[in-house]
């Protein structure tokens, strides 16, 4: 097992330099000039690479990554010049907002899901069933964008219930948990109806095989079939869960920005917008991280629960 | 004789007078199992009557999709609850239909077991051997303490002839061979000392040479219980080497039923001697021989008799008539008009 995770993080690392490489990349080659916004509309041209010289612009490709990506592991991901703050201390921040969001919605969606997903797979063909899946199947079908606004008309604007923008923590708790209710419906009701499908798919499938006649020939309980069932459904269930978290912590762009979140979705938004490349580079390189270590913890999960995924990979 | 069979009227005389003594492990009679499907009902198994005593071993052969499966099912109670079933069970006995479904269940594991054709999938595959035996036998001696449940797991482990046992209950089912996974499963089977263990097809998905090892194995450890043993197989060697008595099934129904020796060597029913022939065995210079055609569909049996359409005796009651039970004597009989004396060439011919 501990060989297993030291190759699980090893194989990431890989992933994360390929990534960094794309993201520094994919800046490098967006039209414009990054120093058009430090500069006077009237400089002249040797005032201009004057000022590229200073930011390293006229260096070749590979050594600005070569800097970008040392000073991004000491943690400095840059100074964002049109906020007038460290890329660093705003991503921390935005992390935050983004966890505690992420965190309400993954477990409230993901709990949910897995007790209706239980309830209709026990239940097969059954009234609860058909219910949890119409529920399910109209969750996935709406797009969160689509649920935001459509909550944001009625319970916000009509019913004035929930207030209709972010507040963080720093603004209290009762404000703070109030204004989440309505981006947390909207992110975890993906995430529900996934859960939802997936793990009734699963608890049907394990009850169709042969293990389980032989649980029932012994004499075991109903209960205790279940229990043996479920502890070998759970592992595509985890595996969907992991993408959920990793998705609503990758920081939800359309739902913060809806509900004005101020988290890591939120962040890039305004970053593209403004053409804050310093923030959209170190957003987007936080967001992947995330998904690495999401994909990390679940893979290690499984192999602890499971020992045929342990038998695979090691 | 440790089997004794009371399957039809005409033939109530063979069990009637064995009142005396303990009651038989297992005792069926006119065992109708009907699934329930969209299409209607599909009757898999169709008033088959038997018993079987401590110690003693009845085999079924048949083909595919004749009921075998089915039947096994129904005796220990798991087919699916909108099943159907009709007549009595008999467990030691205790008429177990009459039961609640928590008594019925109670009887699972602790009166009958059921060991299952593919010993690959039978293993809960995410608990250790060792979990998943100690869960069976603290199932079956409630207030057992862990120690002592992990000390009896071995011990079945032992009786089932697993070599180095103890490394084996600390396995997931995915490291163990076939072979090994089926005496797992086997000792699971006998964990609860039941009185009647129940095999379905137990050898069929095993490699050949561990078929024969399997099968002694398989008697042993049921003389060890002394449960009576009912096995279903199409594999006529195993029936050779296991049977006391063996019942041929066809369509639902037995069609021929008697001891070892006489339903092997001397068959009665065409459908019996069809399957003989259709047997390989090695050093023997005749080609195998199809039956031809399929085993009908259990949705709706045709009239008269279920095999004559791909019988080649077949006369004309045969498409008419349901066939009547003709007793060859000594408690064997067969379900066919002309089991004793109308075709005696065939069986002739194939011995010289």
């Amino acid at each position: 097992m501990l060989r297993l995770i030291i190759r699980r993080i090893l194989m990431a690392v890989p992933i994360l330099i390929g990534v960094s490489i794309i993201v520094f990349l994919l800046m490098s080659v967006v039209p414009g000039d990054p120093e058009a916004g430090l500069v006077p509309d009237d400089a002249t041209p040797a005032e201009r690479q004057a000022i590229r010289h200073q930011l390293g612009l006229d260096q070749p490709l590979p050594i600005r990554y070569f800097h970008w990506a040392v000073s991004a592991l000491h943690g400095d991901l840059g100074y964002s010049t049109l906020r007038r703050r460290e890329v660093s201390d705003l991503l921390q921040q935005a992390w935050g907002n983004t966890f505690v969001l992420a965190a309400v919605s993954a477990i409230f969606g993901i709990a949910l899901g897995l007790l209706l997903g239980y309830l209709a797979g026990t239940r097969r063909g059954k009234v609860v069933d058909r219910v949890v899946s119409i529920f399910s199947l109209g969750g996935l079908s709406i797009p969160s964008f689509f649920l935001a606004i459509l909550l944001l008309g009625v319970l916000s604007g009509q019913l004035r219930l929930f207030p209709s923008g972010g507040a963080t923590f720093d603004e209290g708790w009762g404000v703070a948990i109030q204004s989440l209710v309505l981006p947390v419906l909207s992110g975890a009701m993906i995430t529900m109806a996934i859960t939802a499908r997936v793990t009734r798919a699963a608890i049907v499938d394990v009850f169709s095989a042969d293990f389980v006649e032989t649980l029932r020939a012994k004499g075991l309980t109903e209960f205790g079939v279940r229990m043996h069932v479920l502890r070998n459904a759970i592992s595509p269930v985890l595996t969907t869960s992991g993408v959920q978290i990793g998705a609503l912590l990758g920081g939800s762009v359309l739902v913060e920005t809806i509900f004005r979140w101020p988290g890591m979705g939120l962040l890039l938004y305004t970053a593209i917008s403004t053409r804050d490349l310093e923030v959209v580079q170190g957003t987007t390189l936080v967001i992947a991280l995330t998904f690495v270590v999401i994909n990390l913890v679940v893979d290690l999960v499984q192999a602890a629960i499971d020992p045929r995924v342990r038998g695979a990979v090691s | 004789m440790t089997i004794r069979t009371q399957t039809a009227p005409a033939l109530g005389s063979v069990a009637a007078d064995g009142a005396a003594g303990p009651a038989p492990a297992l005792h069926v009679t006119d065992l109708i199992t009907e699934f329930r499907t969209r299409t209607g009902p599909t009757r898999a198994v169709d008033g088959v009557s038997f018993t079987v005593n401590r110690g003693g071993v009845l085999l079924v052969i048949g083909e595919s999709g004749s009921g075998k499966s089915a039947m096994l099912r129904s005796i220990i109670g798991i087919n699916p609850p909108t099943t159907l079933i009709e007549g009595t069970i008999e467990l030691n006995g205790r008429d177990v239909l009459g039961m609640s479904p928590r008594e019925r269940r109670k009887t699972r594991g602790r009166d009958i077991s059921m060991v299952f054709q593919d010993p690959l999938t039978a293993l809960d595959p995410v608990y250790t051997v060792e979990k998943q035996l100690v869960e069976t036998v603290r199932k079956h001696h409630p207030g057992i303490s862990r120690g002592d449940a992990r000390a009896r797991a071995l011990e079945l482990l032992e009786l089932v002839q697993i070599p180095s046992p103890a490394a084996r209950l600390r396995a997931y089912p995915n490291e163990l061979s076939g072979g090994m996974r089926q005496r797992v499963v086997i000792a699971m089977a006998i964990a609860g000392k039941p009185q009647v263990i129940l095999a379905d097809e137990p050898t069929t998905a095993l490699d050949v040479t561990v078929q024969a090892r399997m099968i002694r194995l398989f008697r042993q450890v049921q003389l060890d219980v002394d449960a009576g043993l009912v096995v279903v197989t199409h594999d006529l060697g195993v029936a050779a080497e296991l049977a006391d008595e063996v019942a041929v099934m066809y369509g639902g129904r037995f069609v021929e039923y008697g001891s070892a020796e006489q339903v092997l060597t001397r068959p009665a029913h065409p459908y019996t001697e069809g399957l003989i022939e259709a047997n390989v065995r090695a050093g023997q210079d005749r080609r195998p021989r199809a039956i031809p055609g399929a085993p009908p569909s259990l949705r709706r049996l045709p009239p008269g008799c279920a095999l004559a359409p791909r019988c080649s005796y077949a006369i004309e009651s045969c498409w008419t008539q349901d066939p009547p039970i003709k007793d060859v004597g000594d408690g064997h009989w067969s379900r066919c008009e002309l089991a004793v004396d109308a075709r005696p060439a065939r069986a002739v011919s194939r011995a010289s």
